[in-house]
C-alpha cells in the first residue's frame, strides 16, 4: 500500500480517534474496482471533508473516488434521459431528493450493507430514507458584529429585526427558504409551530422585515466578502462559513438559538455507472471514526452517524450543531412541505423580491 | 462576292454556348467544392445550434416530461412577475448596451487613430480584461464599491461626505459591473469596422470644405455604423442573458428574468417552464433584431466600411 496523500492526511487525524482500527483492508462486500464520481457542493472545505470521510477508501476496497459539483435535479434528469449519468452519489438537498424521487432518478439505498459496517444502533433514524442516508446537516445561523454589539448580540429572530435595539444592516439569504421561515419566527412564530407554513401569513410577515434588510445574499461564497469588510452587521448566514470567518479572527458571534437547520442525503442515481460500488462508498462514508475525524477537522456540521460524538473534546461539542445543547431550540426544514409548496412559493416570492 | 454571314446561326456561333445541357464541368466542379468546404461548419452549425433550439422549442411544449404535451409551461409564464422581470431585464440590457456604445466610440477612434505605441498597450489592456474570469471582475467591484471600499473610504476620508455612499448591492452597482465587463466586446467589434474606413473620404470631405464636425456625422458616422450595429446587439444579448453579475452586484435589488429560469430549473425542476421562458427571451430577442434590421440594416455588418 501506498502512502498516498489521503492516507497520511488520515494518519495525522488518528491521534484525535482513539477507537480507529488500524489500517486494514476492507471486508470483503466492500472490494471492487475501478472508479466511482461524488457530486457534491463545492467550496474550500469540501476536500478535507471528503478526506476525512473515505479518504482510506480507495486504498481499502480498490475503488478509486473523485468529485464533481454541484447537485443538480435537472441535470440529473437530463443525464438520465439521454442514458449517460456521470454521477455515481450524490449530495441532495431533502427537497431534491424528493424531487429526484418524484422522477424515479434514485436507486434505494442498501442498508443490508450498511449494517454490515456499522452497527444499526449508532445511526440517527431520522436520517434513514429508503433513497437517502443523511450526509450533512448544515445551519443558517443568526451572526453579529461584536465590534458593533459585544457578544450579547440578538439571540432570536424577534431580536434581530429589533432596529432600535440592534441599529445596523441587515443580510438574510435571498431565497424563500429559509426566508419565510425567518420571517415567521421574527413575527413571533415559535421555531417548532413553523410548519405547516401559513403561506399568506409568511409573505405578510415579509412585509413587515423586508425594508429593514439592506442586502439579499445570493451566493454562499458571499458571507466570506461581507463579514471581511463589515459590510453588515447583523446576518441569517451559513454557519460553516461565518464559523471559518471567526476563526480566522473577524469581529463576529453567533447563535445556534432559533437557528435553521436542513438535512441533505447521500443518494445514489439508479442509472449510475456504478451503483454496486456507490452503496458501497455510501456504506464506508457513515463509519463513526470517519464522521467523527470530519468533525474533529470542520465542526460545522450535523451528521448521520450519532457515536461520532462520542469521545470528541468539550471545546468541539461546544462547536458542532448537533451537541445537545445546541440543538435544543432549532427550527428543522421540512423538505416535504418545500417539496410540495415550492412551485407557489417560489413565483410569489420572486413576485414580492421583485418588489423590495 | 462573298457575304459576312450575318445569319441566325452565324451570331450563334459567336455567342457563348447556352445552357440547354446543364451546368457545364467547370460548375459541377465549383459546386461540389462548396458543398463539400461548406459541409463542416453546416453540419456544425446543425448540431450545435439548429438541433438544441428545437430541443428547447419540443421541451417548451412538455417533451420529455411525464405529463406528455401541452401548453402549461406558456400559460403558467402568464403571471405579472414574469413580465415586470422581462421588463427590467430590457431595461437593464438597453442602458448597458447604450453607455457601452457611448464609451466605447471614443475609445475605439482613438485605438485606431493614435499614431504610438500607445495604441498597441491599449488594445493588450482591453483583452487582458477579457481573459479574467466573469465571477473575479463581480468581486474586484464590491472592493471598489462597497461600504468600506476605495472609493466611499477615498470620499469619507477627503470629507467630501459623511456618509458612505450606496455604489453597489442595488441598481447601480448592476450597472457600473456590466458596462464594465461588456465594454471590452463592443471596443473589439468598433475596431475593425473603424479600420475599414478609408481615411480618404475623410481628407477628400475636409478638402472640399466640410467641418469636422459635419465629415463626422455625415462620413465617419455612417461608415462605423455596422461595427456599431454588430457591437451593440452582441452586448444587448450577452447583457440581456448576464446572470451572476446582477446576482452578486444587485444585493437582490435587481432580479433578472434570467434568476427565474435558474430557479425553475434548479429548485423546482420544471424544465417545461425554464424552456417556455428561455423561448420567449428567444422570441423577444429576435424581434428586437428585426426592429433593429428595419432601423439600420442588419446586412450593413458585412459591409466594409465604404469599400
Amino acid at each position: 500500500m501506498t502512502l498516498t496523500a489521503r492516507t497520511a492526511l488520515l494518519a495525522g487525524l488518528l491521534p484525535l480517534l482513539p477507537l480507529a482500527p488500524a489500517l486494514a483492508e476492507a471486508p470483503e462486500a466492500f472490494q471492487g474496482d475501478g472508479m466511482l464520481i461524488v457530486n457534491n457542493w463545492g467550496g474550500p472545505t469540501v476536500d478535507r471533508m471528503h478526506k476525512a470521510w473515505y479518504g482510506d477508501f480507495p486504498d481499502e476496497s480498490g475503488i478509486d473516488v473523485s468529485f464533481t459539483s454541484i447537485p443538480d435535479v435537472a441535470k440529473l434528469k437530463i443525464m438520465d434521459q439521454v442514458g449517460n449519468v456521470e454521477w455515481d452519489v450524490v449530495d441532495f438537498e431533502g427537497n431534491q431528493m424528493l424531487l429526484a424521487m418524484k422522477d424515479d432518478l434514485l436507486a434505494p439505498i442498501d442498508y443490508d450493507l450498511i449494517f454490515q459496517l456499522v452497527p444499526e444502533a449508532e445511526l440517527d433514524p431520522s436520517q434513514m430514507e429508503e433513497y437517502g442516508i443523511g450526509s450533512v446537516a448544515f445551519s443558517t445561523v443568526i451572526a453579529w458584529n461584536t465590534d458593533e454589539f459585544g457578544q450579547e448580540g440578538p439571540q432570536d429572530w424577534v431580536e434581530f429585526f429589533d432596529t432600535e435595539k440592534f441599529p445596523g444592516r441587515r443580510a438574510l439569504y435571498a431565497r424563500p427558504k429559509p426566508a419565510l421561515e425567518i420571517a415567521l419566527m421574527a413575527d413571533g412564530v415559535a421555531p417548532d409551530a413553523v410548519y405547516p407554513i401559513d403561506i399568506d401569513r409568511a409573505f405578510e410577515a415579509l412585509d413587515k422585515i423586508g425594508p429593514k434588510v439592506d442586502l439579499w445574499v445570493e451566493k454562499t461564497s458571499q458571507w466570506d466578502v461581507l463579514i471581511q469588510n463589515r459590510e453588515v452587521d447583523l446576518m441569517g448566514s451559513s454557519l460553516t462559513r461565518t464559523m471559518a470567518q471567526i476563526e480566522e479572527g473577524e469581529p463576529f458571534a453567533l447563535t445556534f438559538n432559533e437557528s435553521i437547520v436542513e438535512q441533505s442525503y447521500w443518494t445514489i442515481p439508479k442509472n449510475a455507472p456504478n451503483v454496486e460500488d456507490a452503496q458501497k462508498l455510501v456504506a464506508w462514508m457513515m463509519r463513526a471514526e470517519g464522521q467523527r475525524a470530519a468533525l474533529s477537522d470542520l465542526p460545522y456540521y450535523g451528521m448521520a452517524n450519532t457515536a461520532a460524538l462520542d469521545g470528541l473534546p468539550e471545546a468541539t461539542l461546544a462547536k458542532l450543531p448537533g451537541a445537545p445543547e445546541n440543538a435544543k431550540n432549532v427550527m428543522r426544514i421540512n423538505a416535504q412541505w418545500w417539496f410540495d409548496h415550492d412551485a407557489e412559493v417560489q413565483t410569489r416570492w420572486l413576485d414580492w423580491l421583485s418588489r423590495q | 462576292m462573298t457575304q459576312i454571314d450575318a445569319s441566325d446561326a452565324g451570331i450563334a456561333r459567336l455567342q457563348p454556348e447556352e445552357r440547354r445541357h446543364g451546368p457545364t464541368a467547370w460548375e459541377r466542379q465549383q459546386r461540389g467544392l462548396t458543398l463539400s468546404l461548406m459541409a463542416v461548419p453546416m453540419a456544425v452549425m446543425a448540431l450545435a445550434f439548429v438541433l438544441p433550439l428545437l430541443v428547447l422549442l419540443w421541451m417548451s411544449f412538455g417533451g420529455g416530461s411525464s405529463e406528455g404535451f401541452s401548453l402549461k409551461g406558456y400559460g403558467d409564464l402568464m403571471q405579472p412577475v414574469y413580465l415586470r422581470l422581462l421588463g427590467f431585464t430590457l431595461q437593464l440590457a438597453l442602458v448597458t448596451t447604450l453607455a457601452c456604445a457611448l464609451l466605447a466610440y471614443p475609445l475605439a477612434y482613438l485605438m485606431v487613430n493614435i499614431r504610438s505605441r500607445f495604441g498597441a498597450w491599449m488594445g493588450m489592456v482591453l483583452f487582458v480584461t477579457l481573459w479574467l474570469s466573469f465571477l473575479a471582475r463581480t468581486f474586484s467591484w464590491i472592493i471598489i464599491l462597497q461600504r468600506r471600499g476605495v472609493v466611499n473610504n477615498l470620499l469619507v476620508n477627503t470629507g467630501l461626505i459623511d456618509q458612505p455612499l450606496e455604489l453597489v448591492y442595488n441598481k447601480l452597482g448592476v450597472y457600473i459591473g456590466l458596462i464594465h465587463i461588456l465594454l471590452p466586446f463592443m471596443v473589439i467589434t468598433l475596431i475593425p469596422a473603424m479600420k475599414a474606413i478609408d481615411p480618404a473620404y475623410v481628407r477628400a470631405a475636409l478638402s472640399l470644405g466640410a467641418t469636422p464636425g459635419r465629415v463626422f456625422r455625415e462620413i465617419y458616422l455612417p461608415l462605423s455604423l455596422p461595427g456599431l450595429v454588430a457591437g451593440s446587439m452582441l452586448v444587448f444579448t450577452l447583457a440581456f442573458g448576464f446572470f451572476i453579475t446582477p446576482a452578486i452586484l444587485g444585493g437582490g435589488r435587481a432580479p433578472t428574468i434570467v434568476l427565474a429560469i435558474r430557479d425553475q430549473i434548479q429548485t423546482l425542476g420544471n424544465l417545461q417552464l425554464a424552456a417556455a421562458t428561455s423561448m420567449l427571451l428567444l422570441v423577444f430577442c429576435l424581434g428586437l433584431l428585426v426592429l433593429y434590421d428595419r432601423i439600420s440594416g442588419i446586412d450593413r455588418i458585412y459591409d466594409r466600411g465604404g469599400r
